[in-house]
Order: C-alpha cells, then sequence, then structure tokens
C-alpha cells in the first residue's frame, strides 16, 4: 500500500482488527448526540493502535533489526493508517458528521482533549482524502490515472484475495466488464439485423418459410390429378419467363418469389388452397427440377 | 483563548510537535512523559496524544502534547493540526540540514497564521551525534533568535534538554495567557459568553441520556 502505514492487511486476525475499528468509524452516524459521535472516534483510534502495535510485534518478531516498538505509536504512522481505515470503511455522512461535531461539540472539549486530537486527525485524514493526488502516494502521474480507472489494481496480498477488494473497485471492475459484455453483444445483434433485413429483402414474396428453390428456375408449374394448377400460378408463373430468373424461392403460403438477374424481386401468388396445402406437404424434397427445368412442388403425377 | 483558563484556575495548553518524519518528534515526547510512566507501559500506550500536569510556581498546567505526522506529504495537513495551539515545538534531526529548513518552513507558516500568539521552541535533535552534526548550534540558535523562539539542543536518546524545553515553553505559555486574560478583561466588561454556552450543554446532555 502506497500509504506505508505498516499495516499487514493479508492476516485474517490483522483483517478481524481493522474490522472492529472500522465498525467503530461507522458507529459514529448511528450516535445522536456530538460527545458520543466523538468517543466512536476516540475508540476507532485506540483500535488502530492496537492493530499498529499488533502488526509492529509480528513485523519485530520476523525481523530483528526494526527500531524500537515506542516509536511505532507516532503520529507518523497513526495518520497513514486512519486514512486506511476511512478509506476501507468508507463511513456513511462522514461529511456531515464531522461538521456536526465541529459545530455543535463543546469546543474547549473539543479543542483541547483526547477526542479533540483524533477529530483533528480524522479531519486531517479526510483532507488528505480530498486532495489525494499522484504526489501524496509516491507514484508517477501515469500509474496514478491507471489505479483510479481501475485497470489496474494495486498489488499485496490482502488485495489479490478478493475478500479485502474494496467494494467500489470491485463494482468498477464489474461494470466494465458488463459494458464490455453489452458492447459485444450489442455488435452481434446488429450483425444479426443487418443479415435478417437480408432476409427480410428475400422473403418480401411472402410470410412463409421456404420450402425450397433452385436455382436458374424460370417458372413454377403443378399438377393436379395431372391437371395443370389454376391458371392463375401459371399465368403468374409466365408473366416472369420473360424475366431472366436466376433463381425462385417457394413459399409455404404459396408464394413464389424470383429473384432477377438484375437484382430485382418479383412474386407471384398460387391462390389455389390446395396448391398451398400441397405445397407444404410437399416439403423440401419435393421441390426439384423437372427435365424441363422448372420448379416442380406437386407430388402427385408429377411433371 | 479565553479557554486557556479552564475549572479550578489551571491552565490548559495545546502544545503541537512539528518536524519531518524521523527527526524524533516522538521520542522527545516520549522521553518527556516517561517520567511517569515506566518503559513497558511506554510500549503500549499510543504516543501521539499526550497530556502532562505540571506545576509552575503554584500554577497548575495541564499540557496536551499533539503528535503530528511528519511526512512531506501531510504538509498541506498542517493548519489543521495547529488551530488554536498555544505553543508549538519544532524538531529537527541536527545531522539533517533539509529538516532544518523544514522548520524554517514552519515558522513561517505558524507566524502567519497565528502571529504571535503562538509560542515556539526549536530542538535539535539527536544531540548524542555531535560528531555527524551538520547543522551548527551557533547558527540555529541566530535564527530562533531572530523568529522570537528558544533553540534548545535535545536528545530524546540521552534524556538530555527535553525537561527544560518543555518547562520554558509552558512558562511562556502561561505569560502569553496571562497578558490575554488581561488584554481581553480590559477590551470586553462582561466576559460571561463564554461561560453560557459552557453552561447549555449540561441540561442538554441530561435530556440526550434520559
Amino acid at each position: 500500500m502506497h500509504l506505508d502505514c505498516g499495516i499487514q492487511e493479508s492476516r485474517p486476525d490483522m483483517i478481524e482488527m481493522i474490522d472492529e475499528a472500522i465498525t467503530y468509524i461507522v458507529e459514529v452516524d448511528s450516535k445522536r448526540a456530538p460527545q458520543y459521535k466523538l468517543s466512536c472516534i476516540v475508540k476507532c483510534a485506540k483500535q488502530i493502535f492496537s492493530v499498529l502495535l499488533e502488526s509492529k510485534a509480528r513485523s519485530l518478531m520476523l525481523d530483528s533489526e526494526s527500531s524500537a516498538s515506542s516509536v511505532t505509536n507516532s503520529a507518523d504512522y497513526f495518520l497513514p493508517a486512519l486514512i486506511y481505515v476511512v478509506l476501507k470503511a468508507n463511513p456513511t455522512r462522514l461529511y456531515s458528521n464531522i461538521s456536526y461535531i465541529s459545530r455543535f461539540c463543546n469546543p474547549k472539549r473539543l479543542m483541547t482533549g483526547e477526542g479533540g486530537y483524533y477529530f483533528t486527525n480524522l479531519c486531517c485524514a479526510v483532507g488528505f482524502i480530498e486532495r489525494i493526488e499522484a504526489s501524496s502516494l509516491n507514484l508517477s502521474e501515469e500509474e496514478f490515472e491507471r489505479y483510479m480507472s481501475g485497470e489496474v489494481l494495486p498489488p499485496g496480498g490482502g488485495w489479490e484475495g478478493g475478500v479485502w477488494l474494496c467494494e467500489g473497485m470491485r463494482l468498477l471492475r464489474q461494470n466494465t466488464k458488463a459494458l464490455h459484455d453489452l458492447s459485444q453483444r450489442e455488435e452481434k445483434l446488429f450483425t444479426h439485423a443487418v443479415e435478417l433485413k437480408q432476409e427480410m429483402l428475400l422473403f418480401q414474396g411472402g410470410d412463409g418459410i421456404v420450402l425450397g428453390n433452385l436455382d436458374g428456375c424460370g417458372y413454377v408449374s403443378g399438377r393436379e390429378d395431372g391437371e395443370r394448377v389454376g391458371e392463375t400460378g401459371v399465368q403468374e408463373v409466365d408473366s416472369h419467363k420473360d424475366r431472366e430468373v436466376v433463381r425462385t424461392n417457394v413459399f409455404s403460403n404459396g408464394a413464389i418469389m424470383y429473384e432477377g438477374k438484375d437484382g430485382g424481386v418479383s412474386k407471384s401468388q398460387v391462390k389455389s388452397v390446395w396448391w398451398r396445402v400441397r405445397a407444404c406437404e410437399g416439403g423440401v424434397s419435393r421441390v426439384g427440377a423437372t427435365d424441363q427445368g422448372v420448379v416442380g412442388v406437386v407430388q402427385e403425377g408429377g411433371d | 483563548m479565553s479557554s486557556n483558563q479552564g475549572n479550578l484556575g489551571a491552565f490548559n495548553f495545546k502544545v503541537v510537535l512539528l518536524g519531518e518524519g524521523c527527526v524524533g518528534k516522538t521520542s522527545v515526547v516520549l522521553r518527556y512523559i516517561e517520567d511517569k510512566f515506566n518503559d513497558k507501559h511506554i510500549s503500549t500506550i499510543q504516543a501521539s496524544f499526550l497530556t502532562k500536569k505540571l506545576n509552575i510556581s503554584g500554577k497548575r498546567i495541564n499540557l496536551a502534547i499533539w503528535d503530528t505526522a511528519g511526512q512531506e506529504r501531510f504538509h498541506a495537513l498542517g493548519p489543521i493540526y495547529y488551530r488554536d495551539s498555544h505553543g508549538a515545538i519544532l524538531v529537527y534531526d541536527i545531522t539533517d540540514e533539509d529538516s532544518f529548513q523544514k522548520v524554517k518552513n514552519w515558522v513561517k507558516e505558524l507566524r502567519k497564521m497565528l502571529g504571535t500568539r503562538v509560542c515556539v521552541c526549536i530542538a535539535g535533535n539527536k544531540a548524542d551525534l555531535e560528531r555527524d552534526r551538520v547543522v551548527s548550534r551557533e547558527e540555529a540558535s541566530r535564527y530562533a533568535e531572530s523568529v522570537g523562539a528558544k533553540h534548545y539542543d535535545t536528545s530524546a536518546k540521552q534524556n538530555h534538554g527535553i525537561e527544560e524545553m518543555f518547562l520554558d515553553l509552558s512558562q511562556r505559555m502561561v505569560e502569553v495567557a496571562e497578558q490575554n486574560e488581561q488584554g481581553q478583561a480590559q477590551l470586553r466588561p462582561s466576559g460571561s459568553t463564554v461561560q453560557v454556552i459552557d453552561d447549555s450543554e449540561k441540561p442538554e446532555k441530561t435530556g440526550c441520556c434520559s
């Protein structure tokens, strides 16, 4: 951590102790009278001192060259630790509570006593957080930017565990991911929409499913018990003969669509219900070329 | 400043410790308070806010000593710390020229913000490291005099100069406070406004508790 507050945040028992300090500072908001709020701050500060002491005791065990333990308790260590706790705790209405205390607490008690001292430190912590910038964290401008934008996560054991990942940071990451997902899906949707539009252009003739199609077919003919299907159909079909058709689509609802070589689409409708039914029953496999190069949709008495 | 003389005629003074990190601010104050506590206690109490009761020629004095974080990054927070303080002890390391420059900055700032109301002591700490000294005692003393401060060579390690420094600071704070009291008594015929505020809090408190 760039505050160098000497808290070993990776240890579970440490986390518990820090949690206790956080609980105290969060409690400030729930108290009504300024002196009670103040006493919460004092409790929080005391807890921070025991955290620092514990941290120091541990590092002393590991590293005997550390300086005298008494120095641990100085403000040099306390203030960064307090800033750390305030950041972790993100207490509700902290600023309002500070203003409230400074306005309504007895100034004599506030400015001289122990409570006043810790309160002042809290003000300092808030002041520091307010105007936090790269230089105050010994970071380069780019590094700071990257941390602030959530692009990179701070190093250190506790942060990697995920448990201690600050809530805001977690949300930030989650949202960034969600946004990324969304933009991908939007892109997908867009390409689908384009595809659909193209298909719709093809389907313009009818709203049924394509039963079948045949490249290069000029017209559709069919027979009903050996007879030609209703004239309409044939006539309609015939009218497309002049066109150089590259593709013929037959739809289940009886629509027939011809795609011309020039890119134009013309359509005809076979009105006979029977035909339609037949067409449906015929299915894709029934649509095929006859020896004359027509699309036959009729099953019985075929061409 | 009317809050100096609290109940029972005791003086309550706020003293801030300022100086760069690692110059021994905390050690100085610990050494000073240590008379009351033994070593074992010291390691378990926090050392950033300490109080000391003094009795100088019959006047009772309560010192509240505020340690501050000395790192450069916290420099901007200084005004919050020394607001309303009666005395300031500026500590530098005699083996570190930079820390003495810092002290000069602090003096300027204090005089600008608090004027002459604040009593200033400059402590050249780590006097036991005489052979590594880079800040000359004469220069420091001369500077201190020029800004109306007192300079002391201190050594928290050898318990040297610290008691005297606090004693002198306390005496000067008493003087200033007494002057203020007189000045205010002349300026303000009825000095009861502060009292009223103080009284009004008590009923309010009982109201909340019930």
